[in-house]
């Protein structure tokens, strides 16, 4: 850009040209859209009487004309015609402003979901796929009601990978979240896509592969790397926008190279996990955590919980997942990397700096993923080919099972959005999961309408 | 109204985004106002096939720009057989050297420099939003920041002017 318009630029972005919104514009606005509606109705009203009129003086016109036998009734032109023609039309603009909320499209028929987020207790999107002619058979659903209800409607045009499996030479989104009702992003191994109308329309962002991105008061973080694919393996670097339509920016942090990443949130901490990769068979492949206290402005390296060291324990295990409880501790969850080997979660209470006692899962399971509500650890396995939610309200001495589902391979989306209100979603699943009392009690609701 | 849920959220996370938008490309807050609500109206009133057709953010910014360059045109007929306003017409006080000499250009060519440059937005976007072809948002990019740099350097010579008197 050549510095004129750089300067240009730079001015018009100056914050003093920001207006203070001084009261609720939307009142104002609704009472205007209301005049408009009435006066567009009227307009129509009154051509349809014209219409209707001129056709009547043309027909007496016309009858005049054919001689008395071919006068067509009197109704027609007499002065109550009109007014019962134009009734009709009347009638049903009346009745237009009191028109339900708009419903949407079906679900698609045999629709699974990949992943779930909300915007607030109602409001909320399914990412997922319907069986469809050509690919991609991506899919997005929307629910105004906590989730009970869904409808389909316009999807990211691109391929969807189920977690754990590639998606050919090409790109694909494995993710969704939202950062308010219009701005949402779909992200995977390739180029972010972005909406700023709640999902009517997607636009491919060119830049690095977004592996992980996270919205938060009204601002993102997000997980890039430069290259195609991993494994075998890739470095990543944390972006950060100030707004939900960006620009990023490439913030300072210690080095990140893994597999796979996971970008927690909550207020103003924030912490990434760069998976390693145990299918290498090293002892070295070791998960690399980084903190932040401020937003993702600054981080700091943290140790792996999980690593033979910091378990004190010669079984090589892994970090597979990790939350962000309400109150601000730090969950992890470990998979042995033998099988059959045991499953652990280690909590820290101050950043990631140390961990409490090593808990441990009942055997026979795979980690998967963990959530933390104010009330209990909640992870999930897989058993026997079925996906498991297991709970513990006293920091993972004892377990009990709380709800099952049946799955494909992967994880698919288990949170709390707040102390007790949670979500589960098993990937490739027609059935979300929800609790309200901190994960004690789950109900099933199917994608349907 | 069908769809107000949306257009409530709409308005409630772009109305400010919106409005700074509107200072930028009329250079008074009254009028930013005005063109912000009228946008608002129309878009609100045609919801579902907004939504159906255009991203509603791009449809709220053309509605602006559009009532931006024909309200000018109203009142520049006005402004030939009016008097002379005691008071500037803008009640902005210039706060930077270019948006000055920018809300003296023609509408038109300041809505293609406000869509390039303070939205970001590509010639093929821009062209999009003001209804032309990208050869007409290359060139009126062109021809404004031309005239923008031969207002500053009118206006530096005239500071020089008045320095060395």
């Amino acid at each position: 850009m050549e510095p004129l318009a750089e300067q240009l630029a730079r001015e018009l972005r100056d914050p003093r040209h920001t207006l203070p919104v001084s009261a609720d514009p939307l009142p104002g606005l609704l009472r205007g859209i209301q005049r408009r509606q009435r006066r567009r109705t009227a307009a129509i009203l009154s051509s349809a009487t014209l219409t209707v009129a001129l056709v009547a003086v043309g027909s007496v016109a016309l009858g005049t004309q054919n001689g008395p036998a071919a006068r067509p009734a009197p109704l027609t032109h007499s002065p109550s015609a009109p007014a019962r023609t134009a009734g009709t039309p009347a009638a049903t603009a009346s009745a237009a402003p009191s028109t339900p909320a708009t419903v949407g499209p079906p679900v698609p028929a045999g629709f699974t979901g990949a992943d779930l987020t909300f915007v607030s207790d109602t409001r909320g999107w399914a990412l997922g796929s319907a069986p469809c002619r050509q690919e991609p058979c991506t899919s997005l659903l929307r629910s105004a009601d906590g989730g009970r209800t869904w409808s389909g409607g316009p999807a990211p045009v691109a391929l969807l990978a189920q977690t754990g499996t590639s998606c050919g030479s090409g790109p694909c989104i494995s993710s969704l979240r939202f950062g308010d009702a219009l701005h949402g992003y779909a992200f995977g191994n390739g180029p972010l896509l972005t909406t700023s109308d709640g999902g009517q329309h997607w636009t491919d962002v060119p830049g690095p592969s977004t592996t992980s991105l996270e919205p938060s008061g009204g601002d993102l973080l997000r997980v890039v790397t430069g290259q195609p694919g991993c494994p075998p393996g890739c470095t990543f670097s944390v972006q950060r926008a100030n707004t939900l339509t960006g620009p990023w920016a490439t913030v300072s942090a210690p080095p990140l190279d893994g597999v796979r990443t996971l970008l927690l949130r909550s207020r103003d901490e924030a912490y990434v996990l760069a998976f390693g990769n145990p299918a290498g068979g090293s002892g070295s492949a070791r998960a690399a955590v980084i903190a932040s206290a401020d937003r993702g402005r600054t981080w700091t390296a943290r140790t792996d919980p999980c690593s033979p060291a910091a378990q004190d324990s010669p079984t090589e295990s892994d970090a597979v997942s990790a939350a962000i409880g309400p109150d601000g501790s730090l969950a992890v969850l470990c998979q042995a990397r033998l099988s059959g080997g045991p499953v652990t979660v280690r909590v820290s209470h101050d950043s990631g700096a140390t961990y409490g006692a090593v808990s441990t899962l009942p055997g026979g399971v795979r980690g998967q993923q963990i959530a933390v509500s104010s009330s209990a650890l909640v992870a999930q396995v897989e058993t026997a080919g079925r996906s498991r939610l297991l709970r513990s309200t006293d920091d993972g001495r004892t377990w009990s099972q709380v709800a099952s589902a049946s799955a494909g391979p992967g994880s698919g989306f288990l949170a709390f959005s707040s102390g007790s209100l949670g979500r589960w979603l098993p990937v490739g699943s027609q059935t979300v999961w929800t609790t309200n009392d901190g994960g004690a009690t789950w109900t099933s609701h199917t994608f349907r309408r | 109204m069908e769809g107000s849920e949306e257009f409530s959220a709409f308005v409630t996370a772009r109305y400010a985004s919106l409005l700074r938008f509107g200072h930028v490309l009329s250079g008074n807050p009254d009028v930013a106002q005005d063109l912000v609500q009228d946008a608002l109206e129309r878009t609100g009133a045609a919801w579902s096939r907004v939504t159906r057709k255009d991203a509603p953010e791009a449809y709220v910014r053309r509605a602006m720009v559009n009532s931006f360059t024909s309200t000018w045109r109203r009142r520049r007929r006005e402004w030939l057989t009016a008097d002379v306003p005691d008071q500037a017409a803008s009640p902005v006080e210039p706060i930077d050297a270019l948006w000055p000499l920018l809300l003296a250009l023609p509408p038109r060519q300041r809505a293609v420099l406000v869509l390039r440059f303070y939205e970001d937005l590509s010639e093929s976007e821009t062209a999009r939003v003001l209804g032309v072809v990208p050869g007409t948002v290359k060139s009126q990019t062109s021809k404004g920041l031309a005239a923008l740099r031969t207002a500053m350097t009118r206006q530096q010579a005239r500071q020089e002017t008045t320095w060395n008197r």
